[in-house]
């Protein structure tokens, strides 16, 4: 059976969570950076994501941590998850060489890298 | 109202695990985004919050626990244990009732020609499925498996004899309380045995045995005192029995989806999700009465009878989802956050 690809949001998630353990609201710092500015997560949206990923063991929780009175939880990638982020990532990179090149080779957009400068 | 209140109002659309589990973490990142005064949750957090609420719920209901099956396992299975057992005492009924009469048989002896099921076989009357009731003890004793290898034989023959008569026979031919014609033959054995499947692999504790016994009770009560009680109580009009078996049951089924509707805050899934079995299986057996349909009387019935059970099953369906927020996902630890820093 072909697996699904990853949603934006949770590739996101995911991506924050591959450089070190993050609590709640520094995923969606980290997601918001990654994305440009262009994606802001919503709480519901984050912690279903979340809520999701651990039951399918991509994520688990680290540690926890006082902050300002209130307890934080940080979440880390499990090695499932990395194998699963890295397979989804490579999926996507193959998709952005495949509109790049042809992008290039149609020569219709002013301005994009050519392969060699780009590579 | 703090922007803290505002949102933590918000999140009791959320199930109370989930709530539980990271409501406290969810306020702390909601509100390092929000900091100034009395800010309002805007209509994307409302949206997304409520989307959550909904999946969760779903994700939760299209899980069913072991109880939950065990428990619609052991519905249907009453149903056709009280069924089985309503066949037979029809037919003792009848044999008692009808004078004998006896006439010489072609080898000399005396056959008796007079009672209904005189002569047939008790396959052809359906009285194998009196092991119905050995598999309702089984699973009401706990005994998965065993309650499985017994329902396995009798389900294939209640299958195939209650298909048989709808494809090929004319149905309004055979015995009225001994017809094996009626949707229940085909669809509640196939629900006994694919609960059981499932519940082998499925997470959680079985219902406890008051739980299993209570389960039980109501079914077949409900299903004596509606096929029984109206003609005892009210009318000798035998022509009502056919459908009245089923039918009468239809009419007792909402008041049962208002109560577990009611009840939905503190009800395991498994109740709403029994009667639901309940209501589904009155949906379908409604239009397939056994007999001839021959009064208009008897045809408002069944759609009375159809309309009952189908609000029954809209109520139980809603009382299901809004009790499958009580099931907690296996991957949710026992300690919420709070509970972590206080100790």
């Amino acid at each position: 059976m072909a697996r699904r690809s990853l949603s934006e949001q949770t590739f996101l998630v995911l991506t924050a969570l591959s450089a070190e353990p993050l609590h709640g609201y520094g995923i969606v710092r980290a997601a918001s950076e990654l994305s440009g500015g262009e994606v802001t997560l919503r709480v519901g949206t984050l912690y279903g994501a979340l809520d999701r990923l651990c039951a399918d063991g991509l994520v688990e929780p680290d540690r926890e941590e006082i902050h300002q009175g209130r307890a934080r939880r940080y979440y880390r990638i499990t090695d499932t998850g990395m194998a699963e982020l890295v397979r989804d990532a490579g999926r996507r990179a193959h998709m952005a060489d495949v509109a790049l090149e042809r992008g290039r080779a149609s020569r219709r957009v002013p301005g994009l890298p050519t392969g060699e400068a780009s590579a | 109202m703090s922007t803290e209140d505002r949102y933590r109002r918000l999140l009791g659309l959320l199930p109370a695990w989930y709530r539980e589990r990271y409501g406290d973490e969810m306020v702390d990142v909601y509100l390092a985004g929000h900091r100034e005064q009395d800010a309002r949750p805007g209509a994307g957090e409302v949206a997304a919050t409520a989307r959550l609420a909904v999946t969760t719920r779903l994700r939760a209901a299209g899980r069913p626990s072991r109880a939950t099956l065990w428990l619609v396992a052991l519905v249907a299975a009453s149903l056709m244990a009280a069924r089985a057992s309503s066949t037979l005492w029809s037919m003792v009924d009848s044999y008692l009732s009808t004078p004998a009469t006896w006439s010489l048989g072609a080898d000399g002896h005396l056959v008796e020609t007079s009672a209904s099921f005189a002569g047939g076989s008790p396959f052809e009357f359906g009285l194998y499925d009196l092991l119905w009731v050995a598999v309702l003890v089984l699973l009401l004793v706990g005994v998965r498996r065993a309650a499985l290898v017994v329902a396995l034989p009798v389900a294939v023959l209640d299958v195939s004899a209650g298909l048989g008569p709808l494809v090929g026979r004319d149905a309004r031919s055979l015995p009225l309380d001994a017809t094996l014609t009626d949707a229940r033959a085909v669809v509640l054995p196939m629900v006994v045995i694919a609960a059981l499947v499932l519940a082998r692999s499925a997470a959680g504790a079985l219902p406890r045995v008051r739980e299993r016994v209570v389960a039980a009770g109501l079914t077949v009560g409900a299903v004596g005192a509606t096929a029984y009680g109206p003609f005892l109580l009210l009318t000798e009009d035998t022509t009502l029995r056919p459908w009245s078996f089923w039918a009468m049951l239809a009419l007792v089924l909402p008041v049962a989806g208002v109560v577990v509707l009611l009840m939905s805050r503190w009800l395991d899934p498994a109740w709403p999700a029994a009667l639901l079995t309940l209501a589904v299986v009155a949906l379908v057996a409604g239009p397939l009465p056994a007999g001839q349909v021959t009064t208009l009387r008897f045809v408002e019935s069944i759609a009375l009878g159809m309309s009952c059970a189908a609000a029954a099953a809209v109520l139980a369906a809603v009382a299901w989802f809004l009790s499958a927020g009580r099931y907690v996902p296996e991957h949710v630890g026992e300690t919420p956050l709070r509970r972590e820093i206080a100790a």
